[in-house]
């Protein structure tokens, strides 16, 4: 019998650090492990609603044979598993199902399970021999890539040296993967790998997840100029090591996936899902210095959102909104935290870049006109959350942390809070 | 990380407003996942089954 699950503990250290936005590699570490736990706890309740919903039996044995499929592809080494299980859209794929309405809706949104234990097994190592059906004759391999197969089913065999895919009756378009995921052969289109890090760019439409309060939904139609989005990613790390290495580190450690969206014209031009953090969904930023300001951003709110599901910040219900700086509808408590902690990231980043050595005087002047901004917006705030009585303990101790940072970063000569963005286009701040 | 692991309840209040404690499920694999009768599993199994929508929330931000 298995032993019963623990808890998780957080310790005050590691909330104030988390809140301070520059954590240790143990907190990390801590954050990675929920992550894990979230998303066996979102599988658990999938088998679950697959076993209430009155299926169709042939639904019913494809997910019982993709299931197994997974059991066997994580067997070898589940530690290597976790790569893929952890993936951001494989999360968004359970939400997708455990959301779909009725029988028919859980049905085609199970598709996806099989591709996953293929991947898997990429990862692991494991031997498999399947058939898997393809949807519109794509066999999509969550993370990895896509198969145009032309065929209604794939021939899947995979083991320590990588995998095979054939489409049934259309042997010349058989495509041999390595381990790592990279293949050639008609029809087959990895995901690119966002340079210097394990992410990707997951510009292939299988990374996307509907938005319900976007009106726009994302969109991959026309597909991503894929050079000019690994371009910018490049330019925008690049900016990011030379102002601030450990910021860069970070984005390149944890990022996963950048998955492009279509401009949502006033709307928001960046997102992330609590379902599938490391994520960062966006639009193309213009500029490499806009691109450095959304990763920092949005990868603040998936350190949040995960930390969130390990202590509860506050206990507000969403029923009352606030104003805040840097968006004119009101927001939730919760929309305030996180947007509090993202800008405050922020505010930190622009800090390094205006004090780091060496840096030109008008390129220091504009980098602490962004950091006063920023702090600005981070400074209004805060009262919100610090007065709410809705902080727990823990919130409490994670916001009053987030304002002694904000303080320890400085105001700097004459606060010039005039929104200067005088930076150059191509991110250069020297 | 199991260092800091302490015995789970139903009964905590975990990380959202209002829902049960996430277990430490480090070590669990799929196939043990599935057998696995935990209370404090059960409970978050089922918290996400009452509101699989909460999980679609995201952060939209403009920087």
């Amino acid at each position: 019998m298995a032993a019963a699950p623990g808890a998780f503990h957080v310790p005050p250290a590691t909330l104030v650090r988390i809140a301070a936005t520059r954590q240790r590699p143990h907190d990390i570490g801590l954050l990675h492990a929920a992550l894990h736990s979230r998303r066996l706890v979102l599988f658990k309740a999938l088998l679950a609603r697959v076993g209430r919903e009155d299926l169709p039996a042939p639904a019913r044995a494809a997910f019982d044979r993709d299931w197994r499929l997974l059991e066997r592809a994580e067997s070898p080494t589940p530690a290597a598993a976790r790569r893929l299980l952890d993936y951001p859209a494989v999360g968004g794929w359970i939400v997708d199902a455990l959301n779909a309405p009725g029988p028919d809706g859980l049905t085609a949104a199970l598709h996806p399970l099989g591709g996953i234990a293929v991947g898997t097994a990429l990862r692991t190592g494991a031997r498999l021999r399947t058939v898997l059906p393809t949807v519109d004759g794509r066999l999509v391999l969550p993370g990895i890539g896509v198969q145009d197969a032309r065929a209604s089913h794939v021939r899947i065999r995979t083991g320590p040296h990588g995998a095979l895919l054939t489409p049934v009756g259309h042997l010349g378009r058989s495509v041999p993967l390595r381990p790592d995921g990279r293949g050639a052969g008609a029809g087959w289109t990895s995901l690119a790998v966002l340079p210097g890090s394990a992410g990707r760019l997951d510009d292939l439409g299988t990374g996307h997840i509907a938005f319900p309060d976007v009106s726009r939904a994302p969109d991959v139609q026309p597909r991503p100029d894929r050079a000019a989005w690994l371009g910018r990613w490049r330019a925008a790390v690049s900016l990011l090591q030379a102002a601030d290495p450990w910021r860069a580190a970070e984005i390149t450690g944890l990022v996963r996936s950048v998955v492009p969206m279509a401009p949502a014209g006033e709307g928001a031009s960046s997102r992330t899902l609590r379902a599938a953090p490391w994520a960062v969904h966006t639009a193309l930023p213009d500029s490499a210095r806009r691109f450095a300001e959304v990763l920092v951003h949005e990868l603040a709110h998936s350190k949040l959102a995960v930390l969130t599901d390990l202590v509860a910040l506050h206990h507000a219900d969403g029923s009352a909104v606030h104003h805040v700086a840097w968006r004119e509808d009101p927001r939730p408590f919760d929309g305030v935290l996180q947007g509090t902690y993202a800008h405050l990231a922020l505010a930190d980043l622009w800090s390094r870049v205006a004090e780091r050595p060496g840096a030109a005087p008008a390129a220091r002047r504009a980098a602490r006109a962004r950091r006063e901004e920023y702090r600005a917006q981070v400074a209004d705030a805060l009262p919100i959350l610090l007065n709410s009585h809705q902080l727990t303990e823990h919130g409490e101790r994670f916001t009053v942390s987030m304002r002694q940072h904000l303080t320890s970063l400085g105001g700097g000569p004459g606060s010039p809070y005039a929104l200067s963005d005088s930076l150059s286009g191509d991110g250069d701040v020297r | 990380m199991l260092e800091q692991r302490v015995p789970g309840s139903a009964e905590q209040t975990g990380g959202i407003p209002g829902s049960p404690v996430l277990p430490d499920l480090t070590g669990v694999d799929l196939r043990t996942l599935q057998g696995l009768d935990d209370e404090a599993l059960t409970a978050a199994v089922e918290d996400v089954l009452r509101c699989p929508g909460s999980f679609t929330d995201s952060w939209g931000d403009s920087p």
